[in-house]
């Protein structure tokens, strides 16, 4: 079964973009939505629609389909609590595929609460899919030829992260990021497109990631600065989404200053405005 | 540089089989035409061409150890 979570301006263009990554109709599908999103007004509150559209099982695989009512997001307890529960009732249901690499943790120990040993599978499945992170990403650096070594930082709760050490990072960094932004990318997608559930992998090279928040802080802080002594409106580059964050975050407390963001992507960029 | 061409669109497609990766030497640049399976063309392409950019930038970082320009080119 294939659940993709989409964005988009608001729930239609969402679910149809879903639809075009799934590559599947309507009719196939159950849509659930987790956010309707709010246009917000010149940019600011505007939050974007999200839907969870889920490709329907093919009957012949899962005679009883079970009913999804919409429902909002459960406190991880309890999802699992009901994963667990799904588990231990069709005894029918061949054993999961996906699965079938990972040793069956303690089988024999039915002491164990079904929950408890629910979760040690999921966290062995993304050291899993971390490990074949890695494994993809070491392939391209070295497709790449200017050294780097993945390293798995951390994987857990659906975030993998890997660092790359050593090798031409400049290189491996590209003009603001560029390059690890579309490693990051491909690397998401190769590995997404198989998982049931998807994982954030996110690369990072000699603390880049850190650096370019600074940078870019500073870089706001200096535009604010400048913006108030002139009383003129000063624009950005283009940004990504995540970056784009943390501009306005680094100037939301400012009493003199507003910001709002402008452009459709990949151009959108942040402008900083003096308040009258 | 085509290895690792190969390498990224077969992991990217339905049909690794169906990838060709054509290499056309020039005087400045070296063009990599990519062939797949037209159902997996949307695969290598990607919403607004994202995956063909990224695709485009990781063949150039590649590129600067020949210090060779290079394009990728997404036959339909």
């Amino acid at each position: 079964m294939t659940s993709i979570e989409q964005t988009g301006k608001n729930v239609e263009e969402a679910t149809q973009l879903a639809l075009e990554k799934l590559g599947v109709t309507e009719d196939q599908v159950d849509v659930e939505i987790l956010d309707e999103g709010t246009k917000g007004f010149l940019g600011i509150k505007q939050s974007p629609a999200v839907v969870r559209v889920t490709v329907k099982v093919q009957p012949e695989e899962h005679p009883a389909p079970r009913p999804r009512a919409p429902r909002q997001r459960k406190p991880k307890a309890q999802e699992a609590a009901v994963k667990a529960e799904k588990q231990a009732a069709p005894k029918a249901k061949p054993a999961p595929v996906k699965k079938e690499a990972a040793p069956e943790p303690a089988k024999a120990e039915p002491a164990a609460p079904q929950a408890e040993v629910e979760k040690a599978k999921i966290t062995e499945d993304i050291a899993q899919t971390a490990e074949r992170a890695r494994q993809v990403l070491q392939h391209i650096l070295d497709g790449i030829g200017m050294g780097g070594t993945a390293q798995v930082k951390s994987a857990a709760d659906g975030r993998i992260q890997i660092n790359i050490t050593g090798g031409d990072s400049a290189v491996l960094i590209g003009k603001h990021g560029q390059t690890i932004d579309s490693l990051q990318y491909l690397v998401n997608v190769i590995i997404n497109r198989h998982l049931e559930e998807r994982v954030r992998i996110s690369f990072d090279v000699e603390g880049y990631r850190e650096r370019r928040e600074d940078t870019l802080r500073q870089h706001a802080l200096f535009l604010a600065k400048k913006v108030k002594e002139s009383g003129q409106e000063a624009v950005l580059e283009p940004l990504r989404a995540n970056e784009r964050r943390i501009v306005h975050t680094a100037l939301a407390d400012d009493p003199d200053i507003y910001t709002y963001s402008e452009g459709t992507e990949p151009e959108r960029y942040v402008v900083i405005s003096p308040k009258k | 540089m085509k290895d690792l061409i190969d390498y990224l669109v077969k992991a990217l497609v339905d049909d690794p089989d169906a990838v060709n990766i054509n290499e056309v030497p020039g005087e400045e640049a070296t063009t990599y035409e990519i062939r797949v399976a037209s159902a997996d063309l949307g695969k290598v392409i990607g919403k607004q061409g994202k995956i063909a950019n990224a695709l485009r930038v990781v063949a150039k970082a590649a590129a600067m150890r020949e210090k060779k320009r290079v394009y990728l080119e997404i036959i339909p």
